[in-house]
Formats: structure tokens, sequence, C-alpha cells
């Protein structure tokens, strides 16, 4: 006969609560039965109620910010539903949302809502999210920084799988940080969305331009004694190994009470264009009284479209103060200069969108892949807009050469660093509009009427990560495939000697006039065109 | 028997040693406060997992912990002594330490205390979350490692190679010796007790060749008083003592919980206030409609006393708060985080946003800082205190900082401007230029900036528009010994000969006049005439309009 052991009994007992909770963990939550129905839809962080999302999009996972302490969420598409539910929390497994998806493709996903308040439960008007045919480009990279004013400390490129939720770093400053100098880097950029060939620079301790250029990876000074600083925003012609750059002396001022809290102005600043096989310079404009910046390309490569404000300076002595004392003054336009490859010589500049006629600045033009929009942030002065609370984003069909702000995108917060995805279908921006200080990337369907469509959220693995993390996301761009460089392979390359960039000249004479008008007048008109989304 | 004695002396002299330390500690309690002020653990997986992935991160991780329990000093204290006492314990077990040379296990531990204690100002620049317990955390996990293989390895080889353990599990758990450094400036000293600490434990199996061994109680005894004097002695000789810092630090405390007449006492303890205890001061007074005491509580503030080559900046001490009082809440915004990015994010910065979302009307932000600091521990009580003002305009006005903050929002014209990092030059200069106040707190505020930055002319503008906006009012002493100085020996711009001046200031500023004429006639130098009218004098604006010549803003 078998003794009875006490400590098998207890062994046993634990094994069955192991079994009994992971049980209870992996069921699934149940629909309530009985609830009470709320005439509207729940309110949801991030906000994805009724967005368009791509087919290969990772799971958008949620809060849901009712008031209650237990959630379920029922999704459905088909014959596919699942039900999710962790605390506020709806985080969708990664296979049953490739389900949804598969059943929901151009159509929709539906999304009911029900919250435990007290004892009973609550429904909402059930939402849809919109699964769009058109993909999107696998990866976007960003700059992760605090929203600081003059100091910085720790700052990194990452780059984002979309498909997923995986997230890496390829560039981090702290290996060149000592606690006396600090490394800034920034303006990641990328020729026609390929990393194959792409940039970024690194400022202060152990400067340069850090350029992929195929296999090879140079580190580039392009400060020359001709240009008024090193390369600052870049853009990439889409084929050739040409880059524009702007050259900048830029600074920074404070509001006492405006919530923009900084303005950053450029003192003065030019248009320059890098040879890469040449390692050479040239400058594409240079006029004083012309603050010439945020150059990129048309995706032909044929146009440069570029921002530019006139700003006279009354007194040379109090150049600071007087750009300080009248920053509202600073409005600047978009002009374009042709651009013959064969030659590599620009044409006249043309103006493209006349800003300063109605008290209001354009900034960061971006051309869609096709040739066919232009968008840019507007706000009312000034070139730093993600600063500017009042900053959208704009459309130019250069077709016809009419312009409307594309509210599908905008809000009541900053709008800034728009840029269309390789396919030209998804349009994504630096918005604010969470909390007015932390730049989250957003990105918005684009279709093929032109029609912009409610823009979501960059999702995460964990919804909350938006609330408690305290960097902001820094120039979104697209990218069809990763960065081929470790943070470690970077960090080795850009301790290699640094090749100093050479100057050849001015590329053409610029025909601007001081006062800001130009010699083409063929401007858009400005309309604020209703927009269907 | 002589087994019960030696543990009962052990404990005794663990037990002296453990409340030796506690002892210390408490002493810089104010201190031990602002250090978790100036730390921060999240209870988060994000705080994990970016704290982790650094260099000896679950250290610093650990080290965050704790260090939030200085909230309670006397809790923080009483953690750390418990490290230190089961680190002794630790080596005393692993290198068999019998008797009096049991003692010498203190040493490191007296390093690990210089090491919390002498940081000093270096609290504002440090980069090292978690410092006050990672290391001895780190230090401790190697003396346990030590102690486990050194009793598993003598189990199989009587010989006692703790050492050599102890190197080798110091080089594979030990955290990085820290550096105080800052732009341009440094201080090795300070980390001499990271190299102490291990190197005094390489020492203890030498300690057995020291003729001590003696089992005599009455030399026992004389050892353990002398090393624990020396201990006492080591510990509170390296200890950052000045007297400014820590009154900075308690002033700090009660600015933040608006407690001004703590501040004001405090204040007037100190013979010389450093400028950032002046500024605490009248922001004391200000808030308490009294600020045109400011020069009878003493106005001559000095540079602080870092000890070393370090320069201080107020900007980095406070500056937020600074800016915060005085109503100037995006700087007292920007320097929450300009701090933060220099230096690692802080308590003291995340309650910083909150104040200044909340008086920038930015709900949406001020909701996100909020829910951070409901993962804190101990700040998740100010937090909630916090939450109603978002959604109940009512609980933001009846707030003690708003009712305080609040008559100073009323500059409400936006400029653009810098501060070169000078906080209190930035304030000082932008207030006693402000030529219309809206409220009775901002017409006595740039009229008494004026005084403080001697600008004559700023002044009688504000005095003359004071006087006239206050035609049946008593004027404030202060305003009447500043108006009747500058109408006496400046050019003013508006005549104010004929404002009737109090018989008593007129009287006792002749008397002034005669004195300084007497004694300047004498061929005194100017120094030892301050010195000398201090006493009858110190509390007007004369003897520091005349007398305060080192107002070096930092």
């Amino acid at each position: 006969m078998k003794r009875f052991s006490f400590t098998n009994c207890k062994l046993s007992i634990a094994i069955a609560a192991i079994i009994a909770i992971a049980s209870i963990s992996c069921t699934r939550p149940t629909v309530p039965d009985t609830y009470a129905m709320q005439s509207r839809q729940p309110h949801i962080m991030p906000d994805y109620t009724e967005v368009t999302i791509p087919c290969n999009l990772c799971p958008t996972n949620f809060i849901v910010t009712e008031a209650g302490k237990q959630t379920v969420v029922r999704m459905s598409a088909g014959t596919a539903s699942y039900t999710y539910g962790d605390g506020m929390k709806a985080q969708i497994d990664p296979d049953e949302w490739e389900a949804l998806k598969h059943e929901a493709l151009g159509g929709s996903i539906k999304v009911e809502v029900f919250v435990k308040a007290g004892q009973g439960w609550n429904a909402y008007t059930p939402f849809n999210i919109y699964v769009a045919a058109d993909s999107i480009d696998p990866y976007i990279s960003y700059r992760l920084i605090p929203p600081s004013y003059v100091d910085y400390s720790h700052l990194a490129l990452a780059q984002r799988n979309l498909t997923t939720f995986d997230e890496t770093i390829f560039y981090d400053n702290r290996p060149f940080s000592t606690a006396d100098k600090g490394q800034c880097v920034n303006c990641h950029s990328y020729q026609n969305y390929h990393t194959s060939h792409m940039l970024f620079h690194m400022r202060h301790n152990n400067p340069g331009t850090l350029i992929v250029d195929g296999d090879h990876v140079k580190r580039i000074n392009l400060k020359t004694d001709s240009t008024i600083s090193a390369g600052v925003y870049p853009s990439w012609h889409p084929t050739l190994p040409l880059i524009a750059f702007s050259t900048n002396l830029t600074g920074q001022t404070f509001h006492t009470k405006d919530l923009a809290k900084i303005e950053v102005q450029d003192l003065e600043s030019d248009l320059i264009l890098y040879e890469l096989d040449r390692n050479s310079i040239s400058t594409i404009s240079s006029l004083p009284d012309q603050l010439e910046v945020f150059p990129t390309w048309s995706a032909d490569g044929r146009t440069l479209y570029y921002c530019s404000a006139h700003f006279a300076y009354q007194s040379d002595s109090t150049r600071e103060d007087e750009l300080i004392t009248r920053y509202k003054d600073i409005h600047y336009n978009i002009y374009a200069r042709s651009f013959d490859p064969a030659t590599q010589r620009f044409g006249e500049p043309r103006l493209i969108f006349n800003a300063d006629s109605l008290n209001q600045s354009a900034t960061l033009p971006r051309i869609s892949p096709d040739g066919r929009y232009m968008v840019f942030a507007l706000a009312p002065w000034g070139c730093f807009h993600v600063w500017h609370h009042e900053a959208d984003i704009h459309i130019i069909d250069l077709n016809t050469m009419q312009s409307q702000p594309l509210t599908a995108i905008n809000s009541n917060r900053s709008e800034s660093y728009p840029s269309f995805s390789s396919n030209g279908r998804w349009l994504m921006t630096a918005s604010r509009r969470d909390d007015g200080n932390y730049t989250r990337p957003y990105i918005a369907y684009f279709d093929a009427q032109g029609t912009c469509h409610k823009p979501f959220e960059l999702p995460q693995r964990d919804p909350y990560h938006y609330i408690y993390y305290l960097n902001s996301y820094n120039r979104p761009e697209f990218m069809i495939e990763p960065v081929p460089y470790t943070a470690d392979e970077f960090a080795g390359q850009a301790r290699q000697q640094v090749i100093n960039a050479t100057y050849n000249g001015q590329q053409s004479s610029d025909t601007i006039t001081t006062d800001g008008t130009h010699h083409d007048e063929k401007s858009t008109t400005f309309t604020r065109l209703s927009e269907t989304s | 028997m002589s087994h019960k004695i030696s543990t009962y002396s052990t404990s005794l002299r663990l037990l002296l040693f453990a409340v030796g330390s506690y002892i210390m500690l408490m002493m810089n309690a104010d201190y031990l406060y602002e250090v978790q002020e100036h730390d921060l653990f999240i209870g988060t997986h994000d705080f994990a997992a970016t704290t982790l992935s650094q260099d000896g991160g679950l250290w610093i991780w650990m080290g965050c912990y704790l260090t939030q329990y200085f909230y309670h000093p006397w809790l923080g204290a009483l953690l750390l002594t418990a490290i230190w006492t089961i680190t002794v314990l630790l080596l005393i077990s692993a290198f068999r330490l019998k008797g009096n040379h049991q003692l010498f296990a203190w040493i490191p531990v007296c390093a690990l205390l210089i090491s919390v204690l002498d940081v000093g100002y270096w609290l504002y620049y440090m980069q090292m979350p978690g410092y006050w317990f990672s290391h001895s955390l780190s230090f401790m996990a190697v003396c346990l490692v030590t102690w486990v293989v050194s009793k598993v390895v003598y189990r199989f080889w009587p010989h006692n190679i703790a050492w050599l353990i102890f190197i080798v599990a110091y080089f594979a758990l030990r955290q990085h010796i820290p550096t105080f450094a800052k732009m341009g400036e440094s201080e090795p000293l300070l980390s001499l007790p990271f190299i102490i600490a291990p190197a005094s434990v390489l020492l203890l199996p030498l300690i057995g060749f020291l003729p001590i061994a003696d089992t005599r109680r009455w030399i026992s005894i004389t050892l353990t008083t002398l090393l624990l004097a020396a201990f006492v002695f080591a510990s509170h000789h390296f200890a950052f003592r000045d007297p400014n810092y820590h009154a900075e630090l308690r002033m700090m405390r009660a600015v933040d919980e608006c407690r001004w007449d703590d501040v004001i006492a405090e204040a007037q303890k100190a013979d010389t206030p450093t400028n950032l205890m002046v500024v605490y001061k009248n922001i004391a007074l200000m808030h308490t409609d009294r600020l045109p005491e400011m020069f009878s509580t003493g106005n001559c503030g000095i540079l602080p006393n870092s000890g070393d080559s370090l320069s201080v900046n107020m900007a980095h001490q406070d500056g937020s708060m600074v800016y915060y009082q005085f109503g100037q809440i995006n700087y007292a915004y920007r320097w929450a985080m300009e701090n933060a990015t220099d230096y690692g994010l802080k308590v003291k910065n995340l309650k910083m946003y909150v104040r200044c979302a909340i008086m920038n009307r930015e709900f949406d932000l001020a909701a996100k800082y909020l829910a951070i600091l409901n993962q804190t521990t101990f700040h998740r009580g100010w937090a909630r205190e916090r939450e109603p003002m978002l959604t109940h305009a009512d609980a933001l006005f009846k707030s003690d900082e708003y009712i305080a903050i609040s008559p100073l929002l009323s500059d409400d014209v936006n400029i653009l401007s810098m501060d070169q990092s000078l906080p209190e030059k930035w304030i000082l200069t932008h207030f006693s230029d402000i030529i219309k106040p809206a409220t009775p707190k901002l017409e006595d505020l740039i009229i008494c900036t004026a005084l403080w930055t001697e600008d004559d002319y700023a002044f009688c503008i504000h005095f003359y528009n004071y006087v006239n906006n206050h035609p049946n009012s008593t004027i404030p002493p202060l305003y009447q010994q500043a108006a009747m100085l500058l109408c006496a020996t400046e050019q003013s711009p508006i005549t104010l000969n004929n404002f009737p001046f109090d018989p008593a200031i007129t009287a006792r500023y002749q008397s002034f006049r005669n004195i300084y004429d007497t004694l300047a006639r004498q061929g005194m130098p100017m120094q030892e005439i301050g010195n000398k009218m201090r006493h009858d004098y110190g509390d007007t604006y004369w003897w520091y309009y005349y007398f305060y010549i080192d107002f070096i803003i930092y």
C-alpha cells in the first residue's frame, strides 16, 4: 500500500495551482452577456478609431481610457474574431492580427469595446480599423531626443520595423560623449529610401558627416572656408551621387510666455551641393538677404525645391538682436530650381508657394514619388515648426498649383516634417498632438485620389509606451530596407580619419532680387479647400 | 565560554560601528532627503529596460530603487547601514578575521560612508543614478561571492584564498570607479574611496601579522574605541559640512513645500548666506507680502563654497525652482529640462515639469508627467494631490502655489530672450524693467529688484509711480530709505526732494551719513567702515548700497 506523503501532496497542490494560474492567464476574456450601450465610440490611446492602416502593419495595441479597471475588446473581420483585455490594455496576438488583416484586406476590422464600470459593463459604439491593400515601407528611422533646449546628452538614431515592434539603435552618441564634451548627432538621410546610400551628421565631439556610399563609409568634413557652416539639412539626389545641403548659422532663444517655448532661427543660411565622387562642394544659392534652407529633390531629380525667407538686417552690428525682435517677420517661401543632370547646372529660381503674402512661413517641403504633390509645414513665422503649435501640414497639387491644408492629418498642435512613403500611399508627420511637447510619428493613408485619411500613431508593443517615454521621435523617415550597419560598426567608422571636402565655387548666379520678389511669378494661390477623408 | 565572549564582542563591535554609521548618516539627513529628490526610480518596464541596458545596470537599478527610501532619511540610512553591516560580516567570515582583527573590516565601509557624504555640490552635477546605494550594493555582492566561494573552496582545500576570490569577484561584479567631472572641471579625490575600499580588503590577510591579537579586555576595548573614533573622525572630516550647503538643502525643501517661514528663519541663521539662500529668502518674503523687508533680513549673498575646484551655477542648483517662484514658467520648464538632459532625470525635474505644465494649462502634458510620478513609491501622493487640478479649475486656483505665483503671471507680455545661464541676473533685470505692474505683488517686486541690482534709474521711476498709485498709503520704510539716498546722492530722473519722508528715517539717514563721513574723513577703508557700521545700519538699504560690493552672480 502506498503511504501518503505530505510532501508529495504539497507538490501536487503547487503544480495544480501553477496550471490553474497559467490556464487562467491564457483564458481569453469573454464578452459580457449584459451591458449598457453607450452611444459613442470609446476613448482609446493611441486613437486608432476609424484609421486606415497598411496591410503589412504590426498590431495596433491600445489602452482603453474610459473609467474602469477591466476591458474586453473584440476584434472581428470575416470569419476571424478574437477577444483581448489585460486590465485596460488590448494587446493583440501577432498571428491573430495577421488573420484579421487578411480577412479585412480592402475592408475593415470591427472593434467592439466593453468596459467594466462598477458592477456592470458598458459597451461602446464599435469602430473600424480600415486595412488598405497598399503596403507601407517596412522601416522608418528617427532620432530619439528629449525635447530639450540648448543642452543634449544621450542621442540615438533608431530604426523601427513597421511590420513588427522591433526597434534597433544604429547610432548611439554615448561612446563619443564625455563629461567635458558631448556629441550631437542629427539629420539622418537616405538616397531614394535606400540605406545603401545614407548619411548623418556628428557635431562637436568627433565631428563630421558619416556618409555611406555603397560599400564605403566616409567621414567627411563639409565645412570649408567658403561656406558658413558644414552641411546641415540634407537631400540626396534620387539617382546621382549628389547631396544638396543647407548651411546654417543657427541660434535659439526662449519665449517667456508663449507655449512654443523655443524659437530656433537662422542668422544666415545658404544652399550647397556636395558631389560624392569628387568630394567637392559648390554653392547653389547664397544671397545676403535671403535665408535659404530645407532643400529637397523631386522624384525625377530634375528639380530642387527649397525654402527661402527674405530678411534684410537693418544693421550689421545688431543682427542677433534684430533676429530676436523681428522674429515674427521671418516668412519662408518655397522655391524651385530646375536641374540638368547632364551638366549639373541649376536653372533660375521659381516661386512655388508665396507664404509671405499670407503672413505665413512654409518649411520642410517634400515631393511625392510620382512628382504630383508637394507637402510642407506651414506656421505663422520662422523655420522650426516643431515648436510652433499652429504648424500644420499643407499640400500643393503641382499640376494645378492649388494648395490646401491637409485637414485630416492636422491637429491643434504642431505637425511638421512630412514625408511620403516610397509608393506614395503613406504620409508620415512628426506630430505633437499627444501632449504638445513630445513628437510622435503619425502616419496617414494618402490614397490614389489624393485624399488623406485619419492618421494613426506608430504602434508600440506596450501601448503605455508613449505615456512613460520622455524622448521625441525626431525627423521620421521612411526606408525600404534596414540600415546595413550596427551601432558598434558605425561607431568604428565614426573614428576614422576625417576627410575635408573641397570648395568648388558658385553653381550659378542667383536672380532673386533683394526684396524677395522673383522673376518667375508662377506661384500658387492659397485656397483653403475643404477636404474629405 | 570563550566562544560566547568572542561572539558577544563581535556583535557589540558590529553594533557600535553600525550605530556610528547610522548616526553619521543621520547627521546629514537634510542632504539624504535631497539625494532622493536628485534621483529617480520608476516602477515601469521601460525604466527597468533602459537602466539595465547600461554598464552596471543591475546595480544602478537596485541603487535607484533603494535611494528612493531616503525620502524618509531614517529609513534610507537604516538600509544603507544594514548593507554595510552585512558587508562587514561577510568580510569577517570570508577572511576568517578573529578578535581585534575584525575591526579592520570596517575600513572599506568607512570609505563607502565617506563616498556617500563627501559629494557636496557635485550632487547637482553627478550623472550617476543610484550612486548612493549602487556602489555599496556591488561591493556587498563582491563580498558575498568571496564569502560563498571561499567557504566552498575551504571544504576541499584548507587554505584561505579569500583575497584571490575577492580580486576575481571584484573585477567581475564591480561598478566602474565613478568620476566626478563636468565641463573642464573634475575632482579625482572623490573617486578615492572607491579605490580605498577594495584595496583595504586586500590588506586584510596581512592584518593577521599585526600584534593585536591579545584578547585582554582592556586592549580590545581600547582598540575598538580608537578605531571607532578614527572611523567617526574620518567620516566626519571628509563629509561635506559647509553650513551654507546644508542650509541651502533645507531651504530647497522648504521652498518646495511652500514653508515660507522656515525659509526665512533658515536664512537668518546664516551670517554670510549664498546668493541662492538670499534668493530663496526673498522668494519667501515675496510670497508672504514682506518683500520690502529684503534688506533688513540680509541681502548680501556670497558664492557657494564648493570645497574644491567645482564652480557652481545657480541654474544647475535650483534654477528651475527660482524661475518658477518668480512666475517665469517657461524658463522654469527649460531649466528642469536642461538639467535632466545634462545630469539625468530626477524626481525634482519631474515635479517641476508637472508644476510648469499645470501653470501653463498644458494639462495633457501634466497628465503624462503625473502618470510617471504615479509609478514612484513616495511621490505618488504628491502627484495625486495635483491630479484634480487638471480637471477642476478650483483645485488649481486654491492651491498654495497658484495663490503665491499667479499675481506674477499677469506680466503677460511674451518676449524672446536668453538668460546666459544666469537666472538671478535675468530675473532681476526682467522685473526691474517692467514699467506697468498689474498687481501689488509685481509692484513691490519691480521696486525691490531695482534696489537689489542698484538700478537707480529704474527705482526712481518705479518709486514715483508707486507714490502716485498709493496717495493715501504709508510708503514702506525701505522705499523711503532708497528714495532718500538716491534723491541726495544720484542724479535722479524724477525729483524726490519734496517727498514727505518719515522724520525717523530722515534722522537715521542723517546719522548714517554723519558716521560714514566721519570715518571716511579719518581715512578708514570702505570695508572697515562697512564692518563698523554693520551693527547699527546693516538692516538698511544704505548699508547694502555702500558696502555690499561683492555681488557676484553665478
